[in-house]
């Protein structure tokens, strides 16, 4: 991979849903030694992300920053329920944007 | 620089409760966390408006919600009601599906980076409706709170 692929999580408020989903994604990218840079946001901030390669939200948003980042919805990696296949669509989508 | 816990107390605590809506969970909660001197009227304003705008309703085991926001906290705290009857909230991931929430976690959280443990662990508790059901059936705010302080580890400040 050329460069860290950046992910921006995102939540309504920017705290407590997005902490959790956070330390879950840096857990698996860890795993997979992917390398990464994440930072934590609020769902009204993403068409400013423009250092976003992946967006992922907690909830349904029809926002996406200006490079059209792929916005995925992690809700999953918080309530744990779907997690697995949050965990494969996240590394799936990696893999496409590192090849573009 | 190390984790803080989180404030809770007896009366931050209502069981069996009646409410109509999300609203008035919420003002309740909140209102009870501001006679506590935790949170600013700014904390219950910005609160409702966040609920509208980006529900907070999760489709665990146990049917729950989880309001919070930073805005207007003075301290972390929680404040907890059980449900008579469940409360309709919208699922946090804006589906607009109705979560019929029997307890309702309400949090002031100000820095989240130091309270990666406590929000951990709770997350963690959320997802196992034993552990939540324990909490929907206890019978005092003295008997939820031990149970939630061993669900968590003792990451809650109850005396204080």
């Amino acid at each position: 991979m050329a460069h860290s692929v950046h992910i921006c999580v995102c939540c309504g408020g920017g705290i407590f849903t997005t902490t959790v989903v956070t330390e879950e994604i840096e857990n698996l990218l860890k795993s997979k030694k992917i390398p990464y840079v994440i930072s934590p946001h609020k769902i009204t901030e993403i068409p400013n992300l423009t250092e976003a390669d992946i967006i992922v939200a907690t909830g349904k948003t029809s926002s996406t920053n200006k490079n059209g980042a792929p916005v995925l919805i992690g809700l999953p990696m918080f309530t744990g329920i779907g997690k697995e296949e949050f965990g494969q669509l996240l590394l799936d989508t990696i893999a496409k944007v590192s090849s573009d | 620089m190390g984790e803080s816990q989180m404030k809770t107390n007896e009366r931050l605590v209502l069981l069996n409760q009646r409410f109509e809506n999300p609203a008035e969970v919420i003002s309740r909660l909140a209102g009870m966390a501001k006679e506590e001197g935790l949170v600013e009227e700014l904390f219950v304003v910005k609160l409702l408006e966040r609920e509208i705008e980006y529900p907070t309703g999760l489709p665990m085991p146990v049917p729950l919600a989880i309001p919070h926001i930073s805005d207007g906290c003075c301290e972390p705290f929680v404040s907890i009601a059980t449900l008579a009857e469940p409360v309709l909230f919208k699922n946090m991931d804006r589906s607009g599906e109705n979560i019929p929430a029997k307890i309702v976690f309400l949090f002031g959280i100000l820095d989240p980076k130091n309270q990666l443990s406590v929000l951990r662990r709770f997350a963690r508790a959320f997802a196992n409706g034993d552990d939540v059901g324990r909490l929907v059936a206890a019978k005092s705010p003295a008997a939820l709170l031990r149970e939630l302080d061993g669900i968590l580890e003792g990451m809650l400040d109850i005396s204080w």
